[in-house]
């Protein structure tokens, strides 16, 4: 009989540890270098042409984020300076190629709303529904060479954050910005994306 | 009688001690892997099949330290051998497909992202339960 019931506490200690295992994987992210870097070195010139904001909620405009990250990060990774690009410059039939490389693009926002439940714990259990935002950011970028108006680098990237809230815009399109630009940077510098593995344990 | 147990014992012994080490060399090698230092992990992997764990995860685990060192083919090649030794593995065949595409970007990758991780998610639960 204490065989038995020993014999039935091991197969159910063996069950409940088997249950709690982890998954049998670890994801890891290797880096898959591309083949398109951009050679900064070879132009004189560089300028930003502010890029395109699009479907931004009202009470937030992310311009002076986008343009500190264009004028005052991006020239430090790529070790050259990047000006405004103003309007009342010299026409761009008078360059030569090799001689200025224009930045700029295009950055969208697409918002959509939902009701989840949020069950708040108590004597009362009150189940409330909560308006949420998944928020999808694109950004459109391209480095042009302005002589020969050829693209010498396009991208599109996305990003995108689910269950966002709808009262902290700065802090959403922060979030989303940053890997975005992360991103951005990587494939500009050659270092190129990161790709997932499964590493089995 | 005393000295078959004796010997048997020994032999337990030592065959225990070989497997604990091979395992804490494939152990440790993922814990490399994990903090990104693929050379050392590939290094420790390869003592650990050289000592006899022929096992799927360990050619999985290769496979994936040579393609962050650029050698595509050699990649391919063990994670074959990986496949060929755990048939049925999705993460495998996951890996596969996704070199596939790092050899050739033009080509349609064999599985759909977003689905494919949610049915493999489906059954770890299944095989849990």
């Amino acid at each position: 009989m204490r065989r038995a019931i020993i014999i039935v506490y091991a197969v159910v200690i063996t069950f409940i540890i088997g249950s709690c295992r982890t998954q049998p994987v670890n994801i890891v992210r290797i880096p898959v270098k591309s083949s398109t870097t951009i050679d900064f070195i070879k132009y004189k010139d560089i300028v930003y042409d502010p890029v395109k904001v699009e479907k931004f909620p009202s009470e937030y405009d992310p311009g002076p984020s986008i343009d500190y990250f264009f004028l005052n990060e991006l020239p430090k990774t790529i070790k050259k300076p990047i000006r405004r690009y103003n309007s009342e410059e010299k026409p761009v039939s008078d360059l030569k190629e090799g001689e200025l490389l224009l930045i700029g693009g295009e950055i969208s926002l697409k918002i959509k709303e939902r009701n989840v439940i949020d069950e708040q714990k108590g004597r009362k259990k009150r189940r409330i529904f909560v308006k949420i935002e998944n928020w999808e950011l694109q950004l459109e970028i391209f480095f042009r060479d302005a002589a020969t108006g050829k693209n010498i680098f396009s991208k599109k990237l996305k990003e995108t954050y689910n269950g966002a809230d709808r009262k902290k815009p700065a802090y959403n399109f922060e979030f989303l910005f940053r890997k975005i630009t992360e991103k951005f940077v990587r494939l500009v510098m050659g270092l190129g994306r990161l790709e997932t593995r499964y590493l089995i344990k | 009688m005393k000295q078959i147990t004796l010997i048997l014992l020994v032999v337990f012994f030592l065959t225990g001690c070989s497997a604990n080490r091979v395992n804490t060399e494939f152990k440790f090698g993922n814990k490399l892997a994990k903090r990104g230092l693929w050379k050392e992990a590939y290094y420790r992997w390869t003592r650990a099949l050289k000592a006899g764990d022929d096992s799927a995860a360990i050619h999985n685990n290769i496979a994936i330290s040579l393609e962050y060192q650029n050698k595509l083919a050699e990649a391919e090649a063990e994670y074959q051998k990986a496949l060929k030794l755990s048939p049925g593995n999705e993460y495998i065949k996951r890996n596969i497909s996704r070199l596939k595409k790092r050899m050739n970007p033009d080509i349609e990758s064999d599985f759909e992202e977003k689905k494919d991780l949610k049915k493999m998610k489906k059954k770890d639960k299944r095989r849990r339960k």
